[in-house]
């Protein structure tokens, strides 16, 4: 008894710094992805449940090791990591595993992993290391170039790959670091015209399937059969969940395999046609809180630098949700931005638990100084 | 990192403009997230009805289940059409499109099924591509064999979307008989998917009645097609039913026809090699009784789909198999018209019966001569003998005197020219001449010898069987005809009537009931006396009333008609012979219809 009471204790002592509130989205966030990756590949007899519950599990303990991580280690290490990432990401291109038409995965042993999942969070890092670095003088236009530079490298060897996802999802990840680092509005507001006129140039690049997904989403139907088929059936699938969704694991198109890839990019289609408009916006709300959370977080750190990575980490998150369930509506082009903790997949959840450990530290960081 | 050094304020200045800048991005991003709940409720809610009907056509697949025509009975429920369960192979165009060789797999399945590729791949397209056909099965060969089964069955494996399901189809035990009148079924053409008839009702590859009684009671016999709604996931593997929704056979049709007396025309006709029409009809109601056409075909062909072979040997058949000549057959009425010219003269005061003509065996309009069928002359003729031995100067006589607009209008007034109404499709209308209809048809004026080959029944004026019968029929009812008709009544399984026939009244002729009188006299004359021409025409114990016709025709042979009635006080039967390129109508129609009488009074009757 008391053994069992100084547990307790001791357990409420380790997480008395922690933020409740994030704890709690990503306990809740786990268990509608438990039970939607469960719905979704359930009856296949593909290990995809056990699978995730264990990543989950992983994610957990990484989320524990990053939460007792001091941020401004990691920012310190930076460097080190960019430079080691760079190296990873151009060996992928080389001796990377192909999958759906794109290098993206690295073999090791019986596992792969997605590098640029991992340099969403490096990105952040190394650009917040070099501001700090240049002191005052980071917003210079000469220091801004080299910063440019500095995401410009990971984000063509991205695009290279291809993963014109990740790679598109760094750019406003730039700009919120900007932000946060409050850099002069007018500058800010030239970069993102500068963006603005350079991104034709960029969908000339593009490959043709690329501009496909982006023609289909304008107008669906041009090929319904073919690059057309997922933006519908995935429309389909949430439109017909109605209000109160066609119940757990009976929805028409996500088990009878309407829905493409389900487990991982159409997540939120199962849910939404499985638990209606009542699920969707309970998944919404969710998200809705944790991102407020890391804002909030955001707001409570005394640090710019902590500033800035808490708010490029919260919008890692944000955008990620915007996108992918932007594409399961039919309001954003089909890419393959996964919905965090919900969607299948090992690097996709750490990484989500790695952003989650580091928001959680800084959170801690500023309870250690307020006390 | 914050320089401790810095002033208060300016570190106020900078923690100030940090959270507004917080607080932007916490706008931005709220917007954000209201738009993904808007677009999901809009989806959800203001569409969701759309969208579930999308997800439900998705994931269902209609299997139709045919239901049974409905069967024929002739008046003694005696069974003419019926149905016998078969298999019908069919191909589910979205499915089949999944095939990765397709050609390939076209190539293999004509190989199992003796047909042409561009034929399997003609049938598919004509589905169309409306989502609820491509989900739905197309027929493609009906009545398999069990060796086509047992292969196709296999071949299901590696192709995907075959089907074989149980189709009920016709089964007719009696081959020829009565096929012009039952008519035979067949898949639904191109062009009559088009007619408002079939428009809502029939899909491609449906069986419809094509001809006779099959073609115009359509709807009655065809049933209501049953559903199997099947659960079916995106690569078209059936998972389980869900609903299914039973065919309801269609109703049965009682005909009119006397199978036995339709069977012994059709053998008289046989036996005597002829190609003709024979009809029965009983006066009093219309009914009729038993229509024969030779050369007729066997229906067994038709069961499951026309045989291609079979079906281009009755279309190359110059002797018209396929046609009904009782109805679409069109012939001068010939001698049997001088009934209708008869009755007009005398009630129109043109003559009375007292008068006489002087037959010479020829008369001459100007330098044309017109011949009467016997070449010696009759001599002196009144009107009694004119009709019984049919004398044609007699009535060129009375044609010049009642000239071409009262031919027109008697001849019109006995149901020429007009359709009768028969309960048959494709019925032909004929032709009774006038001085108008020359002018305008033919450019030239009306000639006295157009009117005597009129007053004959020859030249213009042309009629189908059916309709030359019912000039008879007027007499033997005494002044109107009952439309014919070949449906007694409709029935449910077990004979509950669903419905009757209700005889109408087609036409009443306006002549003086004692003009009807005499002429019936006349017409007793023609069968009952050794001179009559249709003498031969007369049975043992029964008094009849007819008239022959012996028909010139450019093409060969005269043609031999008779139509006559019995019995001669209270009428029952009128038959109706016609015997294409058969010489004399005496010497070769009346026999028939005399056997027909015997038959029918002895025979049928008695029974």
């Amino acid at each position: 008894m008391r053994i069992k009471l100084d547990f307790v204790s001791r357990v409420r002592e380790y997480f008395r710094n922690f933020n409740m509130v994030l704890l709690a989205c990503t306990f809740l966030l786990m268990c509608v992805g438990a039970a939607a990756v469960y719905s979704a590949t359930g009856t296949s007899g593909n290990p995809f449940f056990a699978k995730q519950l264990l990543w989950y599990s992983t994610g957990i303990i990484i989320m524990l090791l990053f939460a007792n991580i001091n941020y401004n280690h990691m920012i310190t290490a930076a460097n080190w990591m960019y430079g080691f990432f760079l190296v990873i990401l151009v060996l992928v291109l080389f001796v990377g595993h192909a999958s759906l038409g794109a290098t993206r995965w690295l073999k090791i042993g019986i596992f792969q992993f997605q590098p640029s999942e991992f340099m969403k969070i490096i990105m952040p890092l190394a650009m917040i290391r070099f501001l700090l670095a240049s002191h005052r003088d980071g917003f210079e236009w000469k220091n801004l170039f080299k910063l440019f530079a500095l995401v410009g490298v990971p984000f063509l060897l991205i695009i290279k790959q291809p993963d014109l996802g990740t790679s598109i999802l760094l750019l406003p990840l730039v700009l919120v670091v900007l932000f946060m680092g409050n850099i002069p509005p007018k500058k800010l507001l030239i970069i993102i015209i500068a963006g603005l006129v350079i991104l034709p140039l960029g969908y000339i690049s593009m490959k043709d399937y690329q501009k496909a997904r982006i023609g289909v989403f304008i107008n669906p139907q041009s090929d319904p059969l073919g690059a057309g088929y997922n933006v519908i059936q995935s429309q389909i699938a949430v439109g017909s969940g109605q209000l109160m969704g066609k119940g757990w694991a009976q929805g028409t198109q996500s088990q009878l395999n309407f829905i493409p890839i389900k487990y991982t990019d159409f997540i939120f289609a199962v849910i939404a046609e499985e638990f209606g408009l009542i699920g969707s916006i309970i998944v919404l709300l969710i998200y809705y809180f944790l991102i407020m959370e890391g804002l909030k977080v955001v707001k409570l750190c005394h640090y710019n630098s902590g500033k800035m990575l808490a708010a490029a980490l919260t919008s890692i998150i944000f955008m990620q949700v915007f996108i992918n369930i932007g594409m399961n509506i039919g309001i954003m082009p089909v890419t393959g931005i996964t919905l965090p903790l919900l969607s299948y997949g090992g690097s996709s959840v750490l990484v989500i638990m790695m952003i989650l450990g580091i928001l959680q530290n800084i959170y801690k960081e500023y309870m250690k100084a307020e006390e | 990192m914050v320089n401790p050094r810095e002033n208060i304020s300016e570190k106020i200045k900078s923690s100030y403009k940090s959270l507004m800048r917080v607080n932007t991005l916490g706008w931005i991003i709220s917007v954000c997230m209201l738009m993904l709940l808007l677009r999901v409720a809009y989806l959800q809610v203001i569409k969701g009805n759309y969208y579930k009907k999308q997800a439900d056509e998705n994931c269902t697949t209609i299997e139709k289940i045919p239901a049974a025509r409905g069967e024929i009975f002739d008046r003694n429920y005696i069974p003419l059409v019926t149905n016998k369960p078969s298999y019908t192979f069919g191909i589910i165009p979205k499915y089949f499109a999944q095939n990765t060789d397709r050609k390939k797999a076209l190539d293999s399945l004509a190989a199992i099924l003796d047909m042409s590729p561009d034929d399997i791949e003609q049938k598919i397209s004509r589905a169309g591509t409306a989502s609820n056909f491509i989900l739905s099965q197309i027929p493609v060969k009906r009545d398999i064999s069990e060796k086509e089964f047992a292969l196709l069955e296999e071949k299901k494996i590696e192709i995907s979307g075959l089907t074989v399901t149980q189709e009920p189809i016709r089964r007719y035990d009696n081959k020829n008989l009565a096929s012009h009148i039952l008519g035979y079924v067949g898949e639904i053409g191109d062009d009559q998917m088009k007619q408002t008839r079939y428009k809502d009702a029939r899909a491609a590859g449906d069986i419809i009645g094509q001809t006779g009684i099959e073609n115009f009671y359509d709807e009655v016999l065809r049933g209501q097609d049953g559903q199997k709604l099947i659960l079916t996931d995106a690569s078209g593997k059936q998972k389980e039913i869900i609903k299914t929704i039973p065919p309801v056979q269609g109703k049965n049709l009682v005909l009119t026809i006397d199978s036995r007396l339709q069977r012994f025309a059709e053998n008289l006709l046989i036996k005597h090699n002829y190609r003709g029409v024979i009809i029965a009809q009983d006066p009093r109601s219309g009914e009729i009784m038993c229509m024969a056409s030779e050369p007729d075909f066997n229906l067994q062909y038709f069961s499951g789909g026309v045989d291609t072979k079979e079906w281009k040997n009755l279309l190359r058949n110059k002797a018209y198999p396929l046609t009904n000549r009782a109805v679409q057959g069109l012939y001068s009425p010939g001698s049997i018209f001088k009934v209708a010219v008869g009755s007009g003269a005398l009630n129109e005061n043109v003559i009375t019966t007292k008068d006489t003509f002087l037959c010479e065996g020829i008369y001459w309009i100007k330098t044309w001569p017109y011949k009467c069928w016997k070449r010696a002359g009759h001599g002196w003729m009144d009107f009694y003998h004119a009709v019984a031995e049919s004398c044609d100067i007699y009535f060129y006589k009375v044609g010049l005197k009642m000239k071409v607009e009262l031919l027109n209008k008697y001849g019109t007034m006995f149901g020429l020219g007009e359709k009768t109404g028969i309960d048959l499709p494709g019925e032909k209308a004929g032709l009774v001449p006038s001085r108008e209809w020359k002018l305008r048809e033919d450019r030239s004026p009306w000639f006295p010898g157009n009117t005597v080959m009129m007053a004959i029944g020859q030249g213009y004026v042309t009629a189908t069987p059916l309709q030359i019968m019912n000039i008879m029929t007027v007499m033997a009812n005494s002044g109107f005809v009952m439309v014919p008709h070949l449906l007694k009544a409709v029935t449910l399984d077990g004979r509950r009537i669903d419905s009757l026939y209700t005889p109408s009244k087609l036409f009443q002729v306006d002549v003086k009931p004692d003009v009807i009188h005499t002429m019936n006299a006349a017409l007793k004359l023609d069968v009952m006396t050794s001179y009559g021409t249709g003498h031969k025409a007369r049975v043992e114990g029964l008094t009849a009333a007819g008239k022959t016709a012996t028909v010139e025709n450019p093409h060969g042979d005269n043609h031999a008609m008779f139509v006559g009635y019995a019995p001669f006080d209270k009428p029952e039967l009128v038959v109706y012979v016609l015997i294409e390129f058969g010489g004399g109508g005496g010497e070769a129609a009346a026999p028939l219809a005399g056997e027909i009488f015997q038959y029918y009074f002895n025979t049928l009757r008695d029974k």
